[in-house]
C-alpha cells in the first residue's frame, strides 16, 4: 500500500513537472512599467493602432489588448467583475445592464475628468449619465439609423427620397410592381428588427413625449398605452403585410441581407452608420445613399441618433489614473479621427470625420431635426423586443403583443 | 450469388458510399473554396471554384493569426491535457473496473456525473477558483480545467475497456509479486492502446475547438488557435469570412492529421472491450 | 466497509479525484447553490428565495418551449444519427478498396470549428441565395424558408447538427462490428443460414453493447448542445429553436437571472442523470456475453 502511495505520488510530480516546463515558456514580466488592459469588441480594431500610438509616445506604459466578439464579451465581462478581475478600460453600453455595473461599483465616475469632458458636443453625454449625475463612460460614435437606398436604382425608376410615410409606402409599392424586392433586412439576427422602430421613434414618441421613455423606467408608462409605438408597430407589421421584405428574412442574417443591397438585389435596407464599411468592402456598382426614414406628414420630423455606448474604465483599476489617460487618449482628436474613418460623425466638437456620401446624405437632410436617442430599456426588455418582433413577423403574435410583452417584462424587471 | 457478382455489387457499393460523401461533403468544398477566395469573387461567386486561387489568404492569416505560435500552444495545451486525462482515468478506471462493490461502483457514478452540466453554469466559481490558485493567465489554470472536464468520458470508456481484460492475467502477476501499479503498467496498459487512441481523438477534438475556456482564462497575450480564429474581425462591424475560413482551414490540419494517422488502432480494437464490458 | 482488497485500489483514483473534484465538482456545486437564491450574476445583494426559482420553472413557458425543443433534438439525434451511423460503418466495414479514405472523409466534419459550422449552414439554408433553394427552384418545386420558419427552423438546425456528429456512431459502430468474431459467421454459413438471418441473429445483437453506449453519448451531447443552435439561430425566430442550454444561458448573462438559471441548470442535471442511469440499466440487459 505504501509502496503503491509513493508510486501514484511520483506520477503526481511527474505531471507537475510537466506543466511547470510547459509554464517555464512564460515571458518574465517587464519590471518598471505600467501594465493595463483593454479589451476590443467587434468592429473596433481601428483602435488597436491608437494604442499602439499611444505605447510609443509613453514608453512606461505597455497595454495589453484582447479581441473579442460583442457577444462573447458580454458575458465575460459579468465573469469578471464577479471575481473583481476587470480589465482597466472597456467598452460599456447605455442600457440598464451597465447602469447596473455602475451600482455595483464596477465602473468608474468620469465626470472628474474635466478637459475631455469639456469637449463633448452638447447632448452627447445624456445617456451616458446615471440619474446622479454620475458620468460612466465616453462616447466614441455617434451612430445614425436610416435607411440606405440604391441611388441609380431609385433614379432609374424614378423615384425619389420619400419625404413622408406615404411616399415611402408607394416607393416600395413602385419596386413591388417592378418586380424588385423593396427592403432587404436581415431578420435572424434579432437586432435588425430594431431598425425600423428606432427610425420612427424620435418623431412619433420622444418628440411628443421627451420624458416617456424614463417614465416607463420608472413604472409610470406603457408602451401598448402610447400612441406613437403602436402605431409604429402597426406600420411595421402593414409593411409585412404587404409583402415589401425579403422572403425568408428570418433565415436571413444581417450581412447576407446586406450582400443582398450590394448585389443590387433590393432596393433599400435600413440600418445604422455602422454597416456603412461592410457595405462598401462589398463593393457596390452603384451609389449608396441615405434618408432617414420618414414618419406621418402630421408629425414634426425628428432624427434617430444615438451615443450607443463607448469606453470607460474600471472602478477598481489598480492603475486608474493611467487607465483614464489611456482612455483620453482614445477619444481624443488623434484617436477618434482614426478610429471613426468612414463610419459616423463624432461625438466631440473638435474631432473632423472624413464620412461615407451615404452619411453625409443623411445628416444633410436630417439638417434642423431634433436628435433623439434609441431606447433605453430596462433588463432583459430589449430581448424581449427583439424576439417578440421576430414572433410578429413569423405572424404568430400582432403589433400590440409585442408592446404588451414589452410592457409585461418591464414590470419583471423593475419588481426586482 | 457468384463470386464476379460479389465483386460489382462491391464496387457499386463503393462508388455509391464516394457519391454520397461527395454531396456529404459539400458543406467543406464549400469552406475550402470560400478560403482561397477575394470578398468580391466571394460576395459574387459563392458557388463556384475561386477565380484566382488566392492562396494569399492563407499567408496573410498565417502571419496576422501568428499560426505557428498559436498552433504550438494548442497543441501544448492539449497534448499535457489528454496525458493527465488518459493516466489518471485510467488508474481510476482500472480501480473501478476491477472491485465491484457498492463503493466503487457509487464512484463511477459519480464520475460519470461530470459529463452532464453545461459550461456556462460553472464559470464563475471556476473563475475565482482559478484566480485564489494564481493560475489565472497561464498554462497550468487551462490544463487543470480540460482535465477535470475530461475525466468524465475518460473513465467511462476505460473502465468499459478494461472489464475485458481478464482477471486471470493481474491475478497472475499478482502472484508473481506485482503491486497494483506495476500490475496496471505491465498488463493493462499495453491492452489500452486503442481505448487511449479514441479518447485522444475526442478530447482532442474537444479541447482544440474550444473557445470560453482559453478566452477566459488564458487572456490575450496567449491566443489559442481558435481564439484567435475568432478573433479575426476588420475595421468593419463583420467578419472577413475569406479569412476566417483561410484560418479554419489550417487550424483543421493537425486534427485532420491526427485522425487519419489513428485510424489504425482506433477502428480496429477501439471499444473491444467496453463493448463486451 | 471497504475490504482489504479494496484499499490496496484506493490510491488509484486519487489523482482523478483530485482533478475532477477541484476543478468540476467544486464549481459546479457553488453554482447550485445560487438556485436558492436571486443572484442576479452581478450585485453581491443576494437574498434566499427558497424554492421560488422552481416555483417559476414550473410556470415558465418558455422553459416548457425548451423542454419539448430539446427532446425533439435528443429523439431526432438518436434515431437519424444511429442509423445513418450505423449504416455508414456496415458499408465501410467491408473490405473495399478506399475504405480508409472513406472513413476519414465522413469524420472531418467533426474537427470543423463551430462557427464555420453555423456560417456555412445558413449559407446552405438561405432563402434567396441558399444552394438547398437554388436545387429547389432548378427542379420546379417551391422555395422554402428553412430556419426562418418557426415551425421547421429546429429540425434544419438539428439536421445540421447531426451531419457533423453522425460519424461518431460510424466510428463506433465500426469498432464494434471489428469485434463479432469471424467463427460466428463461418459456423452460420456451414449451418445453412443466408445474410439476412445472419445480420439479424449475428450481428444486431452483437452490436447491442455499441448501441448503449452511442445511445448514451447521444443523449448526452444532446441535451447540452448549445454552439450549434445559438450561433444558428440564437434560439429564434422568436423562441421557437430555444433549447435548455441556450435558455440557461439568456436568463444567466441577458435577462441577469442567475439564480434561476441556476435552478434550470440543476434540472438538466438531474433529467440527465436520470436519463442515463434508466438507458444504461435498460440497455446493459439486453446485451450478449461473447
Amino acid at each position: 500500500m505504501k509502496r503503491a502511495f509513493s508510486h501514484v505520488l511520483i506520477l503526481v510530480l511527474l505531471f507537475g513537472g510537466m506543466t511547470a516546463y510547459a509554464t517555464g515558456q512564460k515571458e518574465p514580466a517587464p519590471q518598471k512599467s505600467v501594465h493595463l488592459s483593454l479589451i476590443l469588441i467587434t468592429g473596433h480594431d481601428p483602435f488597436q493602432a491608437v494604442v499602439d500610438n499611444y505605447v510609443k509616445a509613453n514608453p512606461g506604459v505597455t497595454v495589453d489588448v484582447q479581441n473579442m466578439p460583442t457577444e462573447q464579451f458580454k458575458t465575460i465581462i459579468k465573469t469578471k467583475f464577479a471575481a473583481d478581475d476587470a480589465p482597466d478600460v472597456f467598452p460599456i453600453f447605455n442600457d440598464d445592464e451597465s447602469v447596473s455595473y455602475v451600482k455595483n461599483g464596477y465602473v468608474a465616475d468620469l465626470s472628474g475628468m474635466s478637459d475631455v469632458v469639456s469637449r463633448l458636443k452638447t447632448g452627447a453625454d445624456s445617456t451616458l449619465r446615471t440619474d446622479t449625475g454620475v458620468l460612466f463612460a465616453f462616447p466614441v460614435e455617434m451612430q445614425l439609423i436610416f435607411m440606405y437606398y440604391n441611388k441609380d436604382m431609385f433614379k432609374a425608376k424614378g423615384v425619389s427620397i420619400p419625404k413622408t410615410w406615404d411616399d415611402f409606402v408607394a416607393a416600395c409599392k413602385t419596386f413591388m410592381d417592378k418586380g424588385i424586392t423593396p427592403i432587404t433586412i436581415g431578420h435572424k439576427d434579432t437586432w435588425t428588427t430594431q431598425m425600423i422602430p428606432y427610425g420612427l421613434t424620435p418623431a412619433k414618441v420622444h418628440n411628443k413625449d421627451p420624458k416617456f421613455q424614463k417614465d416607463v423606467l420608472k413604472g409610470l408608462k406603457k408602451y401598448a398605452d402610447n400612441a406613437g409605438w403602436v402605431d409604429i408597430m402597426s406600420k411595421y407589421e402593414y409593411l409585412l403585410g404587404q409583402g415589401f421584405f425579403n422572403k425568408g428574412s428570418l433565415g436571413t442574417s444581417f450581412e447576407q441581407s446586406l450582400q443582398m443591397f450590394a448585389n443590387g438585389d433590393a432596393a433599400m435596407t435600413p440600418n445604422g452608420t455602422w454597416a456603412m464599411g461592410t457595405i462598401n468592402d462589398m463593393k457596390p456598382a452603384f451609389a449608396v445613399g441615405g434618408f432617414p426614414i420618414p414618419a406621418d406628414k402630421a408629425d414634426a420630423p425628428a432624427a434617430s441618433a444615438s451615443i450607443n455606448g463607448g469606453y470607460t474604465v474600471y472602478a477598481k483599476s489598480k492603475n486608474i489614473d493611467s487607465a483614464k489617460k489611456l482612455l483620453a487618449y482614445m477619444v481624443s482628436p488623434a484617436g477618434l479621427s482614426i478610429y471613426l474613418k468612414d463610419k459616423g460623425p463624432a461625438p466631440f466638437k473638435d474631432v473632423n470625420v472624413s464620412l461615407a456620401p451615404a452619411i453625409n446624405e443623411v445628416i444633410d437632410l436630417e439638417k434642423g431635426m431634433p436628435l433623439y436617442n434609441f431606447d433605453n430599456w430596462a433588463i432583459g426588455v430589449q430581448e424581449v423586443f427583439m424576439k417578440s418582433i421576430q414572433e410578429m413577423i413569423a405572424g404568430q403574435i400582432h403589433a400590440i403583443d409585442v408592446l404588451k410583452a414589452c410592457d409585461e417584462a418591464t414590470k419583471k424587471a423593475l419588481n426586482r | 450469388m457468384n463470386a464476379r457478382g460479389r465483386r460489382i455489387g462491391k464496387a457499386a457499393l463503393e462508388i455509391c458510399a464516394w457519391l454520397v460523401g461527395l454531396v456529404y461533403l459539400f458543406p467543406l468544398y464549400l469552406e475550402f473554396t470560400i478560403a482561397l477566395k477575394t470578398q468580391e469573387d466571394f460576395k459574387q461567386n459563392l458557388y463556384g471554384l475561386p477565380r484566382p486561387f488566392t492562396f494569399s489568404n492563407l499567408s496573410v492569416v498565417w502571419k496576422r493569426m501568428h499560426v505557428p505560435a498559436v498552433t504550438l500552444r494548442s497543441l501544448l495545451i492539449a497534448a499535457v491535457s489528454i496525458a493527465g486525462i488518459v493516466l489518471f482515468s485510467s488508474l481510476a478506471a482500472y480501480a473501478i473496473a476491477r472491485r465491484n462493490n457498492r463503493f466503487y461502483r457509487a464512484m463511477y457514478v459519480f464520475f460519470i456525473a461530470g459529463m452532464m452540466v453545461p459550461f456556462q453554469l460553472s464559470m464563475i466559481p471556476l473563475y475565482k477558483l482559478i484566480r485564489w490558485f494564481g493560475m489565472m493567465s497561464s498554462y497550468q489554470g487551462v490544463i487543470c480545467i480540460y482535465i477535470g472536464s475530461g475525466i468524465s468520458l475518460a473513465t467511462m470508456i476505460f473502465t468499459g475497456f478494461i472489464r475485458t481484460i481478464p482477471r486471470e492475467l493481474d491475478e497472475s502477476a499478482m502472484m508473481d509479486g506485482c503491486t497494483k501499479l506495476r500490475t496496471y503498467s505491465t498488463i493493462i496498459l499495453p491492452f489500452l492502446a486503442p481505448a487511449v487512441i479514441s479518447v485522444i481523438v475526442f478530447m482532442g477534438v474537444y479541447i482544440w475547438n474550444d473557445l470560453l475556456t482559453p478566452l477566459l482564462f488564458l487572456g490575450s497575450k496567449k491566443a489559442t488557435i481558435i481564439t484567435a480564429l475568432y478573433s479575426f474581425r476588420g475595421a468593419t462591424y463583420t467578419t472577413d469570412w475569406t479569412m476566417v475560413f483561410a484560418g479554419s482551414v489550417l487550424a483543421m490540419i493537425p486534427l485532420t492529421t491526427l485522425f487519419l494517422f489513428s485510424q489504425r488502432y482506433f477502428i480496429k480494437g477501439m471499444m473491444a472491450g467496453a463493448l463486451k464490458g | 466497509m471497504l475490504s482489504r482488497e479494496d484499499t490496496r485500489f484506493l490510491p488509484l483514483l486519487i489523482p482523478a479525484l483530485l482533478f475532477y473534484g477541484v476543478f468540476l465538482v467544486y464549481p459546479m456545486m457553488s453554482t447550485f447553490f445560487y438556485c436558492l437564491t436571486n443572484y442576479s450574476g452581478l450585485s453581491n445583494n443576494i437574498s434566499f428565495v427558497g424554492l421560488k426559482n422552481f416555483a417559476t420553472l414550473v410556470r415558465d413557458g418558455g422553459f416548457r418551449i425548451a423542454i419539448r425543443n430539446t427532446l425533439i433534438f435528443v429523439v431526432m439525434d438518436i434515431v437519424i444519427q444511429n442509423a445513418l451511423g450505423l449504416t455508414a460503418a456496415l458499408i465501410l466495414d467491408m473490405n473495399l478498396k478506399t475504405t480508409n479514405m472513406l472513413r476519414t472523409v465522413f469524420f472531418v466534419p467533426v474537427v470543423i470549428a463551430p462557427i464555420v459550422i453555423s456560417f456555412i449552414w445558413t449559407y446552405i439554408y438561405n432563402y434567396d441565395v441558399g444552394i438547398a433553394n437554388l436545387i429547389l427552384s432548378r427542379v420546379g418545386l417551391p422555395r422554402i424558408d428553412f430556419i426562418g420558419n418557426p415551425g421547421s427552423a429546429i429540425y434544419f438546425v438539428i439536421l445540421s447538427g447531426i451531419w457533423q456528429w453522425f460519424s461518431y456512431r460510424m466510428v463506433i459502430y465500426l469498432a464494434g462490428l471489428q469485434t463479432i468474431p469471424r467463427e460466428l459467421y463461418e459456423a452460420a454459413v456451414t449451418d445453412g443460414a443466408n445474410s439476412l438471418y445472419r445480420f439479424f441473429h449475428i450481428t444486431i445483437p452483437m452490436l447491442v453493447p455499441a448501441f448503449t453506449i452511442n445511445i448514451i453519448l447521444c443523449t448526452i451531447g444532446a441535451l447540452k448542445q448549445f454552439d450549434l443552435v445559438f450561433m444558428m439561430t440564437g434560439g429564434g425566430p422568436g423562441y421557437s429553436t430555444e433549447v435548455m442550454t441556450t435558455k440557461i444561458y439568456r436568463e444567466a448573462f441577458t435577462q441577469q437571472n442567475m439564480g434561476y438559471a441556476t435552478a434550470i441548470g440543476l434540472f438538466l442535471f438531474l433529467a440527465i442523470l436520470l436519463v442515463t442511469v434508466a438507458q444504461y440499466s435498460l440497455l446493459r440487459r439486453r446485451e450478449v456475453e461473447a
